[in-house]
């Protein structure tokens, strides 16, 4: 008998499940910090972002845009905004270096340049006022990109790994 | 002996296989909530086992290492937890079916001696169902951390039959065998340590006279095993002074006693569930005399078999009597067999007698009348008590699911719940770290050194509001059966919540978990990544800490590797700053080997207590070389203190 309700319950390991409410998936929730790969990527990428590749990044267009949720305190205090990433060393041998500018609306927040390929973080601090609004679009533009079929059929900027805004 | 084979058989199959089979289904009848019981308290000690087990070398050590109360029960406790939860994991089904066959066997073998005692296949029948009705065996049908107490009698039962055998027949091999299994049972439960008592007690009162010479002389290598027993136990996990595991060698043990005898009749929660205590006293009355009266025809008519069920019911009672600051009702699992049998020895013995008879049958339906429905009911209360605790554990599993890169902070968990589950160590045996409870949930489950630390688990309302407003966390809220998430609603709040205690617009803690990812934000540069609760520093680390007002001490707690120590003396350094101000030693110190992990209080100057906020640095020298990478010190906590 014991061998027998050992055996009827070997493929019940971890079915026990309790399901707990969570809110409302018409609407999801907008993080402050967002991983390309997270499931709720793809409603907080606006634009400029291609598939998932690798797992955990995505190539960029020229031009992209990101949703993020401001944080609580950020409407007092500001923020600071972060976008981790990568230059291939394709990107530096043909585009020599890039600089990527971050805008809110129309306020210019900070441009940043570089000429070497590897991983870097743009950092840029976000005033008050610009966080009122809640979620807020992230617009990023690279002074250049590479340009359909030059390396890829699609126009590619910059390898994109996360993006957030924390508050200050 | 002439005994038949099968005493007192009934002649009809069905009958027969009835008066065998009926308590086992009585049993499913009575308890069926227990087999949904979930796991709770002690078991989450045993289930966290499978986390320490890496290579088979691991294996004598997780074993037979003694629990905190001293004891030593691989087979019911730490074999039986190591090898379910890595087959079934966290499904507490297979635990509870284990519990239940563990019990059917137990009955079976309660009628099979009683069928021998008394030759009667009906007596068999009642002194399986009278044990089975008793609220002592409750516990055990619905706690796997009792399943000892199911386990042992299988072990004495099987021993004891197997002696009778042997006397029966006179064949070795029964006597081997039931040393075998009386060796094995060592593993089960220390009342074990009483089998020879029982095989005694077996030859004295019911072998027949030419053979219990032989017999008793068969007993006394039964007896020098437990003599051994006890002393290497006694070596390995010495007796306990203090607490209510401590013995007390005194007048209280016959308290104890009359307390054990009132629960064998009546059960303790009587009253509680709602029953009259008139009645109560009445069936508690009617038991005692009518067990006294058998008690005292058997003698008078120079029947000795009535002392066997006393002398087990004693003999299995004796070892928890000195006990008297720890009654508990499932101590009385085993002993309540000797009184089972007893009950159902006396009815055979009156059966022909209408007269006794009728009052032999009231008796026991009083008793039953009283046990069924308080064994029911305290069945469901452990159901009910196990399913929030399940609601609670595997909310977490599903909520860490559904946001794998977030910690779980929980909110409003009711203390009772916390005891039996997250106190207990339950999250670290599913293998979930990083859980947190809200800030403030401390005051509501207060502090148990028994627990784990609620200063552990609590989150800093500073570090909450950090977290929540830069989407770390996510927040739970105990529903019953389920965890509600109530991220959304807790940020809303988290501003006018914290707003007496932090300055919303700059949280920052007079604490810091160094370890915890959550409190990140607050390091600076020389850290390396947290690693199971802990953080490595390099040569030089930094922290940003509040200081309270009035703070004027700084409390370090952190660790080094043996090691390090052996190698050489570590000598920390730390200096501190205030925003924009000058670096200032606060003090120094050094650690030796064996002090593997520190605690030192530093005085802050008075330039840094009177800042709000203060810039620490730590620097320790020597530093580990290894693989490109200094290791430093492990870190631990950081207070400012008043």
């Amino acid at each position: 008998m014991l061998m027998l309700g050992m055996m009827a319950c070997r493929g019940k390991h971890h079915r026990d499940i309790v399901k707990n409410e969570e809110p409302a998936e018409v609407t999801p929730r907008v993080a402050s910090t967002l991983k390309m790969s997270d499931a709720a990527a793809p409603t907080q990428l606006i634009r400029g972002f291609y598939g998932l590749e690798g797992g955990t990044w995505r190539w960029t267009a020229g031009k992209f845009a990101v949703l993020l949720h401001s944080p609580t305190g950020a409407a007092q205090r500001g923020g600071t905004l972060t976008f981790s990433f990568s230059i291939p060393d394709v990107v530096i041998q043909k585009l020599k270096q890039v600089t990527l500018t971050a805008a809110i609306g129309s306020t210019t927040l900070k441009s940043q340049t570089w000429s070497k390929p590897g991983a870097f973080s743009y950092t840029a601090d976000v005033p008050p006022e610009l966080l009122t609004k809640d979620p807020v679009t992230i617009d990023f533009a690279l002074d250049k990109s590479l340009p359909p079929g030059s390396v890829d059929q699609r126009e590619l900027g910059i390898i994109a790994i996360s993006a957030g805004i924390e508050a200050k | 002996m002439t005994e038949s084979k099968t005493p007192g058989r009934p002649k009809s199959n069905a009958l027969n296989a009835l008066l065998w089979f009926g308590p086992i289904l009585l049993l499913f009848v009575i308890y069926r909530e227990g087999l949904q019981c979930w796991f709770s308290a002690d078991d989450f000690a045993w289930l966290g086992l499978l986390r320490q087990y890496h290579s088979s070398s691991d294996l004598p050590s997780i074993l037979f290492s003694s629990a905190a109360q001293g004891t030593i029960r691989p087979w019911s406790e730490r074999g039986f937890f190591l090898l379910f939860h890595s087959l079934f994991g966290f499904d507490n089904l297979p635990f509870r079916i284990a519990a239940f066959v563990t019990m059917s066997l137990d009955l079976l073998l309660v009628a099979w001696h009683t069928r021998r005692l008394t030759r009667s296949a009906f007596a068999g029948f009642l002194a399986a169902v009278i044990w089975e009705a008793n609220s002592a065996v409750v516990t055990p049908l619905s706690w796997s951390s009792a399943f000892n107490e199911l386990l042992c009698p299988l072990f004495l039962l099987s021993a004891l039959a197997l002696f009778v055998l042997y006397a029966e027949s006179g064949k070795q091999r029964y006597w081997w065998g039931q040393l075998f299994l009386f060796v094995l049972g060592f593993g089960a439960l220390e009342i074990n340590i009483v089998y020879p008592a029982l095989a005694a007690s077996w030859a004295l009162f019911v072998a027949p006279q030419p053979r219990r010479r032989k017999l008793l002389v068969s007993v006394v290598p039964l007896a020098i095993v437990s003599v051994a027993y006890f002393a290497v136990h006694r070596a390995l996990a010495p007796f306990q002074t203090t607490g209510p595991y401590a013995l007390h060698f005194d007048g209280r043990i016959f308290k104890t006693f009359a307390v054990y005898v009132k629960w064998s009749l009546l059960p303790p929660d009587w009253i509680r569930f709602g029953h009259s205590p008139r009645t109560g006293k009445l069936i508690l009355w009617s038991g005692l005399i009518s067990l006294a009266a058998l008690f005292a025809s058997r003698l008078k008519a120079r029947n000795r078999i009535v002392l066997f069920p006393v002398a087990w019911y004693l003999a299995c009672l004796a070892p928890v009597l000195p006990l008297p600051d720890h009654h508990t009702v499932y101590y009385l699992s085993i002993p309540m067999i000797g009184m089972a049998m007893m009950a159902a020895y006396g009815f055979s013995c009156v059966a022909r007698q209408p007269a006794s008879r009728l009052a032999a049958s009231l008796a026991i339906v009083a008793y039953l009348a009283a046990m069924v429905p308080v064994s029911r009911s305290a069945t469901h209360w452990w159901h009910d008590q196990t399913a929030a605790i399940r609601s609670v554990v595997l909310g977490v599993e599903a909520a860490h699911e559904t946001h794998p890169d977030k910690t779980i902070v929980l909110d409003g968990i009711p203390p009772n719940v916390y005891n039996d589950s997250i106190g207990q160590g339950a999250l670290y045996a599913d293998d979930i770290d990083f859980v947190y409870l809200t800030p403030g949930s401390e005051q509501s489950i207060g502090h148990n050194p028994d627990m784990q630390d609620p200063e552990k688990i609590v989150l800093d309302p500073a570090v909450t509001l950090h977290a929540i407003s830069n989407d770390s966390i996510v927040v739970y809220s105990f529903a019953g059966d389920h965890l509600r998430n109530i991220t959304e609603a807790y940020e809303r709040s988290a501003p006018d919540r914290f707003a007496a205690s932090v300055d919303v617009l700059n949280p920052l803690p007079t604490r810091i978990d160094v370890g915890n990812p959550l409190y990140s934000w607050l390091l600076g540069p020389g850290w390396l990544p947290s690693q199971s609760g802990d953080r490595w520093m390099s040569a030089k680390a930094s922290v940003r800490l509040k200081v309270p007002r009035e703070g004027n001490k700084l409390l370090l707690e952190g660790n080094f590797t043996e090691e390090q120590l052996k190698s050489a003396p570590r000598h920390l350094v730390v200096s501190g700053s205030g925003i924009a101000g000058a670096s200032v030693q606060i003090g120094e110190t050094q650690i030796s080997d064996p002090e593997s992990t520190f605690r030192r209080l530093f005085s802050l100057p008075t330039s840094i207590a009177r800042n709000d906020v203060v810039d620490l640095e730590i620097r320790v020298d020597p530093v580990t070389h290894k693989d490109r990478q200094d290791y430093g010190v492990v870190f631990g906590k950081m207070s400012i203190l008043p």
